[in-house]
Protein backbone atom coordinates (compact mmCIF):
# COMPACT_ATOMS: atom_id res chain seq x y z
CA UNK A 1 0.00 0.00 0.00
CA UNK A 2 1.73 3.11 -1.14
CA UNK A 3 0.97 6.72 -0.24
CA UNK A 4 -2.05 8.53 -1.62
CA UNK A 5 -1.83 9.20 -5.36
CA UNK A 6 -0.35 12.57 -6.22
CA UNK A 7 -2.29 14.77 -8.63
CA UNK A 8 -0.84 18.07 -9.85
CA UNK A 9 -2.76 21.09 -11.08
CA UNK A 10 -0.92 22.74 -13.97
CA UNK A 11 -1.75 25.47 -16.42
CA UNK A 12 -1.07 28.95 -17.61
CA UNK A 13 -1.06 31.73 -15.04
CA UNK A 14 -4.49 33.25 -14.51
CA UNK A 15 -6.26 30.14 -15.74
CA UNK A 16 -7.91 29.80 -12.35
CA UNK A 17 -5.76 27.01 -10.93
CA UNK A 18 -5.85 28.29 -7.39
CA UNK A 19 -9.61 28.79 -7.43
CA UNK A 20 -10.00 25.27 -8.74
CA UNK A 21 -7.57 24.00 -6.13
CA UNK A 22 -9.59 25.62 -3.36
CA UNK A 23 -12.85 24.29 -4.81
CA UNK A 24 -11.45 20.75 -4.96
CA UNK A 25 -9.81 20.65 -1.55
CA UNK A 26 -12.08 22.93 0.42
CA UNK A 27 -10.25 24.55 3.30
CA UNK A 28 -7.84 21.65 3.69
CA UNK A 29 -4.78 23.13 2.08
CA UNK A 30 -1.23 23.51 3.21
CA UNK A 31 1.17 26.15 2.05
CA UNK A 32 4.84 25.44 1.97
CA UNK A 33 7.86 26.71 0.13
CA UNK A 34 10.00 25.33 -2.61
CA UNK A 35 13.48 25.98 -1.20
CA UNK A 36 15.76 28.24 -3.20
CA UNK A 37 12.96 30.10 -4.91
CA UNK A 38 10.21 32.15 -3.37
CA UNK A 39 7.53 29.92 -4.75
CA UNK A 40 4.92 28.59 -2.42
CA UNK A 41 3.96 24.97 -2.51
CA UNK A 42 0.22 24.54 -2.12
CA UNK A 43 -0.89 21.07 -1.32
CA UNK A 44 -4.15 19.70 -0.07
CA UNK A 45 -6.13 16.55 0.33
CA UNK A 46 -8.93 15.64 -1.98
CA UNK A 47 -11.26 12.83 -0.99
CA UNK A 48 -12.69 10.96 -3.97
CA UNK A 49 -16.29 9.79 -4.05
CA UNK A 50 -15.24 6.25 -3.15
CA UNK A 51 -13.38 7.51 -0.10
CA UNK A 52 -9.85 7.26 -1.44
CA UNK A 53 -7.62 10.18 -0.55
CA UNK A 54 -5.61 11.96 -3.22
CA UNK A 55 -2.88 14.48 -2.59
CA UNK A 56 -3.37 17.52 -4.77
CA UNK A 57 -0.61 20.04 -5.46
CA UNK A 58 -1.06 23.41 -7.09
CA UNK A 59 1.96 24.03 -9.30
CA UNK A 60 3.11 27.54 -10.25
CA UNK A 61 1.61 28.87 -13.46
CA UNK A 62 3.71 28.31 -16.57
CA UNK A 63 3.47 29.07 -20.28
CA UNK A 64 5.45 26.19 -21.59
CA UNK A 65 7.88 23.50 -20.57
CA UNK A 66 10.69 25.89 -21.44
CA UNK A 67 11.24 27.55 -18.09
CA UNK A 68 11.92 31.28 -18.18
CA UNK A 69 11.55 31.87 -14.46
CA UNK A 70 12.28 29.95 -11.26
CA UNK A 71 8.63 29.11 -10.67
CA UNK A 72 8.24 27.78 -14.19
CA UNK A 73 11.26 25.61 -13.57
CA UNK A 74 9.56 24.15 -10.49
CA UNK A 75 6.55 23.25 -12.62
CA UNK A 76 8.69 21.75 -15.39
CA UNK A 77 10.73 19.68 -12.93
CA UNK A 78 7.68 18.30 -11.15
CA UNK A 79 5.75 17.24 -14.26
CA UNK A 80 8.83 15.66 -15.85
CA UNK A 81 9.81 13.84 -12.68
CA UNK A 82 13.10 15.74 -12.49
CA UNK A 83 12.27 17.36 -9.19
CA UNK A 84 14.21 16.13 -6.20
CA UNK A 85 11.58 17.48 -3.81
CA UNK A 86 8.44 16.09 -5.34
CA UNK A 87 7.63 12.65 -6.65
CA UNK A 88 6.28 12.29 -10.14
CA UNK A 89 2.51 13.01 -10.13
CA UNK A 90 0.22 10.11 -10.89
CA UNK A 91 -1.99 12.37 -12.94
CA UNK A 92 -2.23 15.96 -14.12
CA UNK A 93 -5.22 18.27 -14.05
CA UNK A 94 -4.51 20.81 -16.79
CA UNK A 95 -6.43 24.01 -16.20
CA UNK A 96 -7.23 26.10 -19.27
CA UNK A 97 -9.09 29.38 -19.54
CA UNK A 98 -11.98 28.81 -21.94
CA UNK A 99 -11.77 32.37 -23.21
CA UNK A 100 -8.10 32.03 -24.16
CA UNK A 101 -8.26 28.53 -25.49
CA UNK A 102 -5.77 28.69 -28.36
CA UNK A 103 -3.06 30.22 -26.20
CA UNK A 104 -3.58 27.84 -23.32
CA UNK A 105 -3.99 24.72 -25.45
CA UNK A 106 -0.38 24.89 -26.60
CA UNK A 107 0.89 24.21 -23.11
CA UNK A 108 -1.83 21.58 -22.71
CA UNK A 109 -0.55 19.78 -25.82
CA UNK A 110 2.97 19.85 -24.42
CA UNK A 111 1.75 18.37 -21.15
CA UNK A 112 -0.31 15.67 -22.85
CA UNK A 113 2.77 14.75 -24.90
CA UNK A 114 4.57 13.92 -21.64
CA UNK A 115 2.47 10.78 -21.38
CA UNK A 116 1.07 11.23 -17.86
CA UNK A 117 -2.67 10.66 -17.37
CA UNK A 118 -4.30 14.02 -18.00
CA UNK A 119 -7.72 15.54 -17.45
CA UNK A 120 -8.39 19.01 -18.80
CA UNK A 121 -10.48 21.41 -16.74
CA UNK A 122 -12.02 23.87 -19.17
CA UNK A 123 -12.30 26.66 -16.64
CA UNK A 124 -14.22 29.94 -16.62
CA UNK A 125 -16.72 28.73 -19.22
CA UNK A 126 -19.22 31.24 -17.84
CA UNK A 127 -17.00 34.17 -18.80
CA UNK A 128 -16.48 32.72 -22.26
CA UNK A 129 -20.24 32.33 -22.68
CA UNK A 130 -20.79 35.88 -21.54
CA UNK A 131 -18.45 36.97 -24.33
CA UNK A 132 -20.52 35.01 -26.83
CA UNK A 133 -18.13 32.09 -27.12
CA UNK A 134 -19.65 28.63 -27.03
CA UNK A 135 -17.29 25.67 -26.82
CA UNK A 136 -17.91 22.01 -27.43
CA UNK A 137 -16.13 20.01 -24.74
CA UNK A 138 -16.81 16.77 -26.61
CA UNK A 139 -14.94 17.97 -29.71
CA UNK A 140 -12.10 19.18 -27.52
CA UNK A 141 -12.05 15.79 -25.81
CA UNK A 142 -11.84 13.98 -29.14
CA UNK A 143 -9.13 16.26 -30.53
CA UNK A 144 -6.97 16.15 -27.41
CA UNK A 145 -7.60 12.51 -26.61
CA UNK A 146 -8.10 13.21 -22.91
CA UNK A 147 -11.22 13.91 -20.79
CA UNK A 148 -12.33 17.55 -20.80
CA UNK A 149 -14.54 18.84 -17.99
CA UNK A 150 -16.11 22.31 -18.24
CA UNK A 151 -15.82 24.05 -14.88
CA UNK A 152 -16.45 27.34 -13.18
CA UNK A 153 -14.14 27.07 -10.21
CA UNK A 154 -15.32 30.16 -8.38
CA UNK A 155 -18.93 28.96 -8.55
CA UNK A 156 -17.98 25.33 -7.89
CA UNK A 157 -19.59 24.25 -11.14
CA UNK A 158 -18.24 21.04 -12.66
CA UNK A 159 -16.21 20.22 -9.56
CA UNK A 160 -17.96 16.89 -8.93
CA UNK A 161 -17.43 15.82 -12.54
CA UNK A 162 -13.77 16.78 -12.29
CA UNK A 163 -13.39 14.78 -9.09
CA UNK A 164 -14.93 11.81 -10.89
CA UNK A 165 -12.50 12.19 -13.79
CA UNK A 166 -9.55 12.31 -11.39
CA UNK A 167 -10.86 9.13 -9.75
CA UNK A 168 -10.89 7.40 -13.14
CA UNK A 169 -7.31 8.51 -13.84
CA UNK A 170 -5.79 7.31 -10.60
CA UNK A 171 -8.09 4.30 -10.35
CA UNK A 172 -5.95 1.94 -12.39
CA UNK A 173 -3.18 1.90 -9.84
CA UNK A 174 -0.63 1.64 -12.63
CA UNK A 175 2.50 3.64 -12.06
CA UNK A 176 2.94 6.43 -14.60
CA UNK A 177 5.54 5.68 -17.19
CA UNK A 178 8.55 7.96 -17.43
CA UNK A 179 7.60 11.14 -19.24
CA UNK A 180 8.86 11.75 -22.71
CA UNK A 181 10.68 15.01 -22.07
CA UNK A 182 11.81 15.40 -25.65
CA UNK A 183 8.22 16.01 -26.70
CA UNK A 184 7.22 19.61 -27.10
CA UNK A 185 10.52 21.37 -27.22
CA UNK A 186 11.27 24.80 -28.61
CA UNK A 187 11.71 23.65 -32.22
CA UNK A 188 8.14 22.78 -32.85
CA UNK A 189 6.55 25.55 -30.82
CA UNK A 190 5.09 27.15 -33.93
CA UNK A 191 3.73 23.78 -35.00
CA UNK A 192 2.21 23.30 -31.56
CA UNK A 193 0.63 26.74 -31.70
CA UNK A 194 -0.86 25.95 -35.11
CA UNK A 195 -2.25 22.68 -33.82
CA UNK A 196 -3.61 24.41 -30.71
CA UNK A 197 -5.33 27.01 -32.84
CA UNK A 198 -6.80 24.39 -35.11
CA UNK A 199 -8.19 22.46 -32.15
CA UNK A 200 -9.54 25.64 -30.58
CA UNK A 201 -11.27 26.55 -33.83
CA UNK A 202 -12.74 23.06 -34.12
CA UNK A 203 -14.07 23.19 -30.56
CA UNK A 204 -15.64 26.59 -31.03
CA UNK A 205 -19.33 26.08 -31.75
CA UNK A 206 -20.17 29.71 -32.20
CA UNK A 207 -18.32 32.92 -31.69
CA UNK A 208 -20.64 35.85 -31.94
CA UNK A 209 -19.13 39.22 -32.42
CA UNK A 210 -21.21 40.19 -29.42
CA UNK A 211 -18.96 43.07 -28.62
CA UNK A 212 -19.37 44.83 -31.91
CA UNK A 213 -20.92 47.87 -30.30
CA UNK A 214 -17.94 47.99 -27.94
CA UNK A 215 -15.59 48.00 -30.94
CA UNK A 216 -17.65 50.76 -32.49
CA UNK A 217 -17.34 52.81 -29.31
CA UNK A 218 -13.62 52.11 -29.28
CA UNK A 219 -13.15 53.54 -32.74
CA UNK A 220 -14.63 56.77 -31.40
CA UNK A 221 -13.04 56.76 -27.94
CA UNK A 222 -9.59 55.86 -29.27
CA UNK A 223 -9.78 57.98 -32.42
CA UNK A 224 -6.58 60.02 -32.82
CA UNK A 225 -8.45 63.34 -32.83
CA UNK A 226 -11.92 62.66 -31.45
CA UNK A 227 -10.57 60.53 -28.60
CA UNK A 228 -8.53 63.20 -26.80
CA UNK A 229 -11.31 65.76 -27.36
CA UNK A 230 -13.79 63.36 -25.79
CA UNK A 231 -11.46 62.81 -22.86
CA UNK A 232 -11.06 66.54 -22.23
CA UNK A 233 -14.83 66.99 -22.50
CA UNK A 234 -15.52 64.21 -20.02
CA UNK A 235 -13.01 65.61 -17.57
CA UNK A 236 -14.45 69.11 -17.98
CA UNK A 237 -18.01 67.90 -17.40
CA UNK A 238 -16.86 65.89 -14.41
CA UNK A 239 -15.09 68.72 -12.63
CA UNK A 240 -17.79 71.21 -13.59
CA UNK A 241 -20.42 68.87 -12.16
CA UNK A 242 -18.47 68.53 -8.95
CA UNK A 243 -18.76 72.26 -8.42
CA UNK A 244 -22.27 72.97 -9.76
CA UNK A 245 -24.27 69.88 -8.77
CA UNK A 246 -22.79 69.91 -5.32
CA UNK A 247 -23.87 73.50 -4.71
CA UNK A 248 -27.50 72.64 -3.88
CA UNK A 249 -26.91 69.93 -1.25
CA UNK A 250 -23.92 71.85 0.08
CA UNK A 251 -26.04 74.95 0.63
CA UNK A 252 -28.73 72.83 2.26
CA UNK A 253 -26.20 71.30 4.63
CA UNK A 254 -24.81 74.74 5.35
CA UNK A 255 -28.28 76.08 6.13
CA UNK A 256 -29.05 73.02 8.26
CA UNK A 257 -25.99 73.56 10.42
CA UNK A 258 -26.77 77.28 10.74
CA UNK A 259 -30.30 76.43 11.93
CA UNK A 260 -28.90 73.93 14.40
CA UNK A 261 -26.46 76.52 15.63
CA UNK A 262 -29.24 79.06 16.14
CA UNK A 263 -31.43 76.52 17.89
CA UNK A 264 -28.70 75.68 20.38
CA UNK A 265 -27.84 79.31 20.86
CA UNK A 266 -31.48 79.96 21.76
CA UNK A 267 -31.76 76.96 24.05
CA UNK A 268 -28.55 77.28 26.03
CA UNK A 269 -27.32 80.06 28.27
CA UNK A 270 -24.29 81.93 27.00
CA UNK A 271 -21.09 80.37 28.23
CA UNK A 272 -18.11 78.18 27.52
CA UNK A 273 -20.08 75.05 26.60
CA UNK A 274 -22.44 76.84 24.24
CA UNK A 275 -19.48 78.37 22.49
CA UNK A 276 -17.73 75.02 22.31
CA UNK A 277 -20.83 73.36 20.89
CA UNK A 278 -21.88 75.99 18.36
CA UNK A 279 -18.68 77.74 17.30
CA UNK A 280 -16.40 74.77 17.76
CA UNK A 281 -18.14 71.46 17.17
CA UNK A 282 -21.04 72.38 14.87
CA UNK A 283 -19.19 75.03 12.89
CA UNK A 284 -16.10 72.86 12.61
CA UNK A 285 -17.81 69.63 11.60
CA UNK A 286 -20.21 71.58 9.38
CA UNK A 287 -17.35 73.19 7.47
CA UNK A 288 -16.06 69.76 6.52
CA UNK A 289 -19.43 68.03 5.96
CA UNK A 290 -20.37 70.75 3.47
CA UNK A 291 -17.86 69.22 1.09
CA UNK A 292 -19.38 65.76 1.31
CA UNK A 293 -21.58 66.28 -1.80
CA UNK A 294 -18.52 67.25 -3.84
CA UNK A 295 -16.59 64.22 -2.66
CA UNK A 296 -19.51 61.89 -3.34
CA UNK A 297 -20.09 63.26 -6.85
CA UNK A 298 -16.39 62.93 -7.68
CA UNK A 299 -16.35 59.34 -6.41
CA UNK A 300 -19.47 58.59 -8.43
CA UNK A 301 -17.86 59.87 -11.62
CA UNK A 302 -14.65 57.95 -11.04
CA UNK A 303 -16.67 54.81 -10.30
CA UNK A 304 -18.65 55.20 -13.54
CA UNK A 305 -15.50 55.83 -15.58
CA UNK A 306 -13.76 52.89 -13.99
CA UNK A 307 -16.57 50.34 -14.35
CA UNK A 308 -17.46 51.40 -17.89
CA UNK A 309 -13.91 50.67 -18.93
CA UNK A 310 -13.30 54.23 -20.06
CA UNK A 311 -10.41 54.63 -17.60
CA UNK A 312 -8.41 52.08 -19.59
CA UNK A 313 -9.08 54.04 -22.78
CA UNK A 314 -8.03 57.22 -21.01
CA UNK A 315 -4.80 55.53 -19.96
CA UNK A 316 -4.23 54.54 -23.58
CA UNK A 317 -4.74 58.11 -24.78
CA UNK A 318 -2.70 59.65 -21.99
CA UNK A 319 0.28 57.32 -22.20
CA UNK A 320 2.35 59.48 -24.53
CA UNK A 321 1.77 62.56 -22.38
CA UNK A 322 2.51 60.73 -19.16
CA UNK A 323 5.66 59.25 -20.70
CA UNK A 324 7.10 62.73 -21.04
CA UNK A 325 7.16 63.02 -17.25
CA UNK A 326 8.44 59.47 -16.94
CA UNK A 327 5.16 57.81 -16.09
CA UNK A 328 3.04 55.24 -17.84
CA UNK A 329 -0.48 55.94 -19.06
CA UNK A 330 -1.68 53.65 -16.32
CA UNK A 331 -0.62 56.31 -13.82
CA UNK A 332 -3.44 58.45 -15.13
CA UNK A 333 -6.11 56.39 -13.37
CA UNK A 334 -4.50 56.54 -9.91
CA UNK A 335 -3.72 60.22 -10.31
CA UNK A 336 -7.27 61.02 -11.35
CA UNK A 337 -8.57 58.98 -8.42
CA UNK A 338 -6.26 60.99 -6.21
CA UNK A 339 -8.47 64.01 -6.86
CA UNK A 340 -11.08 62.16 -4.87
CA UNK A 341 -8.69 60.77 -2.30
CA UNK A 342 -5.03 59.82 -2.40
CA UNK A 343 -5.63 56.54 -0.57
CA UNK A 344 -7.67 54.74 -3.28
CA UNK A 345 -5.36 56.44 -5.76
CA UNK A 346 -2.35 54.79 -4.21
CA UNK A 347 -4.24 51.51 -4.00
CA UNK A 348 -5.00 51.80 -7.72
CA UNK A 349 -1.27 51.96 -8.52
CA UNK A 350 -1.26 48.18 -8.15
CA UNK A 351 -2.09 47.92 -11.85
CA UNK A 352 1.27 49.48 -12.77
CA UNK A 353 3.70 46.67 -13.48
CA UNK A 354 6.94 48.57 -13.53
CA UNK A 355 8.22 49.06 -10.01
CA UNK A 356 9.82 52.42 -10.71
CA UNK A 357 6.68 53.74 -12.41
CA UNK A 358 4.60 52.53 -9.51
CA UNK A 359 6.77 54.21 -6.91
CA UNK A 360 6.81 57.50 -8.84
CA UNK A 361 3.04 57.44 -9.12
CA UNK A 362 2.66 56.69 -5.43
CA UNK A 363 4.91 59.63 -4.58
CA UNK A 364 3.02 61.98 -6.90
CA UNK A 365 -0.47 60.86 -5.86
CA UNK A 366 -0.52 62.71 -2.50
CA UNK A 367 0.47 65.90 -4.34
CA UNK A 368 -2.79 65.83 -6.30
CA UNK A 369 -5.50 67.98 -4.80
CA UNK A 370 -7.58 65.45 -2.96
CA UNK A 371 -11.13 66.47 -2.22
CA UNK A 372 -10.59 66.67 1.53
CA UNK A 373 -8.08 69.43 0.87
CA UNK A 374 -10.63 71.61 -0.84
CA UNK A 375 -12.17 72.83 2.43
CA UNK A 376 -8.72 74.02 3.44
CA UNK A 377 -8.14 75.71 0.10
CA UNK A 378 -11.52 77.40 0.14
CA UNK A 379 -10.94 78.53 3.68
CA UNK A 380 -7.60 80.08 2.75
CA UNK A 381 -8.95 81.50 -0.51
CA UNK A 382 -11.94 82.92 1.35
CA UNK A 383 -9.64 84.58 3.83
CA UNK A 384 -7.12 85.84 1.28
CA UNK A 385 -9.41 87.15 -1.48
CA UNK A 386 -12.38 88.71 0.30
CA UNK A 387 -12.40 92.05 -1.51
CA UNK A 388 -12.79 90.74 -5.02
CA UNK A 389 -16.56 90.60 -4.75
CA UNK A 390 -17.03 92.10 -8.19
CA UNK A 391 -15.64 88.98 -9.83
CA UNK A 392 -17.83 85.99 -10.25
CA UNK A 393 -17.04 84.19 -7.04
CA UNK A 394 -17.11 80.70 -8.56
CA UNK A 395 -14.62 81.55 -11.31
CA UNK A 396 -12.34 83.23 -8.83
CA UNK A 397 -12.55 80.28 -6.49
CA UNK A 398 -11.99 77.75 -9.23
CA UNK A 399 -8.92 79.51 -10.59
CA UNK A 400 -7.52 79.88 -7.10
CA UNK A 401 -8.16 76.19 -6.52
CA UNK A 402 -6.27 75.36 -9.68
CA UNK A 403 -3.42 77.58 -8.56
CA UNK A 404 -3.35 75.86 -5.20
CA UNK A 405 -3.21 72.42 -6.72
CA UNK B 1 15.57 27.94 -47.07
CA UNK B 2 18.29 27.71 -44.50
CA UNK B 3 18.84 31.42 -44.44
CA UNK B 4 15.28 32.15 -43.32
CA UNK B 5 16.24 31.97 -39.67
CA UNK B 6 18.85 34.67 -39.92
CA UNK B 7 16.71 37.12 -41.85
CA UNK B 8 14.92 39.52 -39.51
CA UNK B 9 11.31 39.97 -40.63
CA UNK B 10 10.82 43.54 -41.75
CA UNK B 11 7.33 43.93 -40.37
CA UNK B 12 6.64 44.52 -36.68
CA UNK B 13 3.56 45.61 -34.75
CA UNK B 14 4.54 49.27 -35.18
CA UNK B 15 4.59 49.09 -38.96
CA UNK B 16 1.75 46.61 -39.42
CA UNK B 17 -1.19 48.33 -41.12
CA UNK B 18 -4.39 48.63 -39.09
CA UNK B 19 -6.89 45.81 -39.42
CA UNK B 20 -4.37 43.63 -41.21
CA UNK B 21 -4.50 40.13 -39.80
CA UNK B 22 -1.09 38.74 -38.99
CA UNK B 23 0.68 36.18 -36.86
CA UNK B 24 3.64 36.71 -34.58
CA UNK B 25 6.72 35.60 -36.50
CA UNK B 26 9.28 36.19 -33.76
CA UNK B 27 9.67 38.18 -30.60
CA UNK B 28 12.97 39.88 -29.90
CA UNK B 29 13.07 39.06 -26.19
CA UNK B 30 16.50 40.63 -25.81
CA UNK B 31 15.06 44.07 -26.56
CA UNK B 32 12.63 43.79 -23.67
CA UNK B 33 13.12 44.22 -19.97
CA UNK B 34 12.40 41.09 -17.94
CA UNK B 35 9.02 42.26 -16.56
CA UNK B 36 8.02 43.48 -20.03
CA UNK B 37 8.86 40.15 -21.58
CA UNK B 38 7.05 38.33 -18.81
CA UNK B 39 3.94 40.43 -19.22
CA UNK B 40 4.00 39.96 -22.97
CA UNK B 41 4.09 36.21 -22.51
CA UNK B 42 1.35 36.41 -19.92
CA UNK B 43 -0.85 38.14 -22.46
CA UNK B 44 -0.28 35.27 -24.84
CA UNK B 45 2.26 36.82 -27.20
CA UNK B 46 4.28 34.01 -28.67
CA UNK B 47 5.32 32.74 -32.03
CA UNK B 48 2.43 31.71 -34.24
CA UNK B 49 -0.23 33.64 -32.33
CA UNK B 50 -2.68 35.73 -34.37
CA UNK B 51 -2.52 39.49 -33.85
CA UNK B 52 -4.22 42.50 -35.37
CA UNK B 53 -3.60 46.21 -34.84
CA UNK B 54 -6.83 47.97 -33.85
CA UNK B 55 -5.90 51.49 -32.84
CA UNK B 56 -2.93 53.76 -32.62
CA UNK B 57 -2.90 56.57 -30.10
CA UNK B 58 -2.30 60.04 -31.40
CA UNK B 59 0.13 62.47 -29.75
CA UNK B 60 3.17 61.42 -31.69
CA UNK B 61 4.33 57.96 -30.82
CA UNK B 62 1.61 56.79 -28.49
CA UNK B 63 0.82 53.18 -27.66
CA UNK B 64 -0.74 50.68 -30.02
CA UNK B 65 -3.88 48.73 -29.23
CA UNK B 66 -3.97 45.30 -30.75
CA UNK B 67 -6.09 42.22 -30.56
CA UNK B 68 -4.42 39.06 -29.36
CA UNK B 69 -6.61 36.01 -29.00
CA UNK B 70 -9.85 37.42 -27.69
CA UNK B 71 -8.24 40.27 -25.78
CA UNK B 72 -7.45 43.82 -26.74
CA UNK B 73 -4.19 45.00 -25.25
CA UNK B 74 -2.22 48.21 -25.55
CA UNK B 75 1.52 48.10 -26.10
CA UNK B 76 4.03 50.88 -26.07
CA UNK B 77 5.89 51.32 -29.35
CA UNK B 78 9.16 50.21 -27.80
CA UNK B 79 7.54 46.89 -26.86
CA UNK B 80 5.46 46.61 -30.03
CA UNK B 81 8.63 47.08 -32.08
CA UNK B 82 10.07 43.91 -30.59
CA UNK B 83 7.13 41.88 -31.89
CA UNK B 84 7.87 40.85 -35.45
CA UNK B 85 4.85 39.77 -37.42
CA UNK B 86 4.05 38.09 -40.69
CA UNK B 87 0.84 38.98 -42.53
CA UNK B 88 -1.63 36.14 -42.33
CA UNK B 89 -1.75 33.90 -45.34
CA UNK B 90 -4.16 31.11 -46.08
CA UNK B 91 -2.61 28.05 -44.52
Amino acid sequence: MHAAPLVALVGNPNAGKSALFNALTGARQKVGNYPGVTVERHSGRLVLDDGRPVELIDLPGAYSLEPSSPDERVTRDVVTGASSLERLPDALVVVVDAANLDNHLRFTLQLIALGLPVVVALNMVDLAERDGLTLDAAVLERELGVPVIPTVAVRRRGIDALRGAVADLVGGGARPRAPDVSAGTQDDIVQLQRRARRIATAATVSETAGRRWAHLLDTVALHPIVGPLLLVTILFVMFQAVFTWAAVPADAIDAGFATLQDAIKGAMPDGFFRSLLTDGLIAGVGAVIVFLPQILILFLFILILESSGYMVRAAFLMDRLMATVGLSGRAFIPLLSSFACAVPGIMATRVIEDEKDRLTTILIAPLMTCSARWPVYTLIIGAMIPIRRSHRSSGCRASSCLACS
Amino acid sequence: MDMSRTVVPALDLVSLPRRQRATVAAIDWTRLAVPEARRLRELGFDEGVAVEVLHRASLGSGPIACRIGRMTVALRRAVAGAVHVAPATAE
